[in-house]
């Protein structure tokens, strides 16, 4: 029982180290403006003032079940408070929220907005939330999901 | 019902100025930023830019409440450095229109003076015209041609101070003028009727010579402006014809003043041509005519060649006169003090050419120098011939004297 009782101590020493972690607090990611993208042939998007490129050819294959229709395709993206990105584009039903990792972007929240599509989405920074447009509707999205402004 | 209504309208505009798409105001912010840029270079006034400061102003106000916003989005510059940069830009503007306004007052002031001087030489020149027919004083009508040239000068200095500012203007702008600057210069070559007043310059600077007789100086001094004119507008006139396209094209005029120019260069060349020529005449020596430094120099090396093939013919005593009163009365004398200079200085002669006529001229001497030689050998050998005769008769004198002496001596022994 001793034994059992040190060995427990000795694993939970180990994890309570190995877990540990630094944070660096507050941090505020959110960018002031979206960025309105378009897709190469291949579905590459690059946002210049933050030197970033990635594809998006499976947001696409996600929202339409379709990967081949990636190409010149305008695409809205805004990384909120967060630090989650923001992705949507015209005639999506969702949003998606998207953290970076690894050299990837992954996937945390799809957020269904309008089962017929978004017509005219436009994402705006409102702190804490990221505002969502359509027409005269408007939305507050976080990585909780959205409310209906009005 | 009325505050149903209120509470309604207050509804819908919250909900209109809610729903507003940040990335959308900020690109129309930058794009109406943006179109001053093309406003202000296109602006042809200061009143121009008067009302672009107003507009910018009214943009300033619309954007009031997005400051914050435009500050954070407008990546690498901000709201204050954006209005500011077009602010500079209208300031800087408005310097080119500053100078624009004096260099109208300027090329105003010119004119006026243009005018005045091109009526005077008119006057002038038909009150010469009017004394050589009726045949008045030497005196008045050198009077008058003095009085004329000097205005002529006038009018000339001024139309080359025009051209030459445009050239100012080329030269400071080396790559294709903007539409302000094109007006610039249109409102340079308009206000100051720049075709008109070179076309009169060359037009009277041709009768000019034309009416009068002038001295190697004086002509000298009309080539040497006729050559740096032309020189200027060489420069000049391909970039008038460059900025005057489409409707406004001035090639053709740019061709006229051209081809005025040519003309004008021409006619004093063969005034100086001429008067060079008269040097011969008066001398009279027979050199065909020549109105170019090539035929000049063959005409007067065949004259040469002709002298020195003639030395026979003429004998020593005649040749040799042609050549002094050639070589060192007309060409040493008279041409190289007088044209000769003007003519190389004006490349209407190259030193080459220049050469080449001295060359034969010392060829042509160097048949003298032989003559002479020949001459001298000729005494030498005669001086020498005497002596020796002398010397004979001396010693043969002597040896006489000597044998009566010897003679006389025995008789008395």
């Amino acid at each position: 029982m001793r034994k059992i009782l040190s060995g427990l101590a000795v694993v939970f020493l180990i994890t309570a180290c190995s877990s540990s972690s630094v944070l660096l607090e507050p941090a505020d990611f959110a960018w002031p403006i979206e960025s309105v993208l378009t897709t190469d042939a291949n579905g590459n998007v690059s946002i210049e003032r933050y030197s970033s490129e990635f594809n998006v050819t499976n947001l696409f294959t996600i929202e339409y079940g379709d990967s081949t229709i990636a190409a010149n395709k305008e695409v809205r993206i805004i990384r909120g408070q967060d630090g989650y990105y923001y992705m949507t584009a015209a005639g999506f039903k969702n949003v998606y929220l998207f953290f970076a990792k690894e050299g990837t972007l992954i996937l945390e929240k799809k957020v269904l907005v309008n089962a017929e599509g978004i017509s005219e989405p436009v994402f705006n920074q409102r702190k804490p939330y990221v505002e969502l447009i359509d027409g005269e509707m408007s939305y507050q999205i976080n990585s909780q999901g959205l409310k209906e402004v009005n | 019902m009325k505050t149903v209504k209120l509470l309604m309208l207050i509804f819908v505009l919250s909900a209109a100025m809610y729903a507003q798409s940040d990335y959308e105001k900020v690109q129309n912010f930058k794009k109406e930023l943006s179109s001053f840029q093309g406003k202000i270079e296109r602006a042809d006034s200061a009143a121009v830019l008067d009302s672009l400061q107003a507009e910018l102003n009214d943009l300033k106000k619309k954007y009031k409440n997005d400051v914050e916003l435009l500050n954070k989005s407008l990546y690498p510059d901000d709201y204050n450095t954006s209005v500011a940069k077009v602010e500079n830009a209208i300031k800087l503007r408005r310097t080119d229109f500053t100078q624009i306004e004096e260099l109208v007052v300027e090329v105003g002031r010119l004119k006026g003076e243009m005018e005045k001087l091109n009526d005077k030489n008119t006057d002038l020149l038909s009150e010469i015209k009017r004394y050589q027919a009726i045949g008045g004083s030497p005196e008045q009508v050198q009077n008058l041609i003095s009085q004329l040239r000097k205005t002529l000068k006038q009018r000339d200095e001024l139309v080359r101070e025009m051209v030459d500012s445009l050239l100012i203007d080329f030269v400071n702008h080396p790559m294709t003028l903007n539409e302000a600057e094109k007006q610039e210069v249109y409102d340079k070559i308009e206000t100051g009727k720049l075709f008109y007043n070179i076309e009169k310059t060359i037009r009277d600077n041709m009768e000019f010579l034309r009416v009068t007789t002038l001295k190697p100086d004086d002509l000298g001094e009309v080539k040497e402006d006729q050559v740096q004119f032309f020189r200027l507008w060489k420069k000049v006139g391909p970039k008038i014809a460059d900025t005057y396209s489409g409707t406004k094209n001035k090639s053709g005029e740019v061709a006229y003043i051209n081809n005025l120019f040519s003309q004008w260069e021409q006619k004093v060349d063969n005034e100086i041509w001429k008067d060079v020529q008269t040097v011969f005449v008066k001398n009279n020596i027979d050199i065909e005519k020549f109105d170019s430094g090539e035929e000049f120099v063959d005409n007067v090396t065949a004259y040469i060649q002709e002298q020195m093939e003639s030395f026979d013919k003429l004998g020593y005593d005649e040749s040799y006169n042609n050549y002094t009163k050639f070589a060192d009365d007309v060409w040493k004398e008279d041409l190289r003090s007088s044209w000769l200079p003007i003519l190389v200085d004006n490349e209407m002669l190259t030193v080459d050419q220049y050469e080449a006529v001295n060359t034969k001229i010392d060829e042509w001497e160097s048949i003298y120098d032989v003559e002479s030689s020949t001459w001298w050998y000729f005494i030498v050998i005669i001086v020498v011939v005497v002596l020796l005769i002398a010397g004979f008769v001396f010693r043969k004198s002597a040896k006489k004297k000597r044998l009566k002496d010897i003679e006389n001596k025995d008789v008395e022994s």
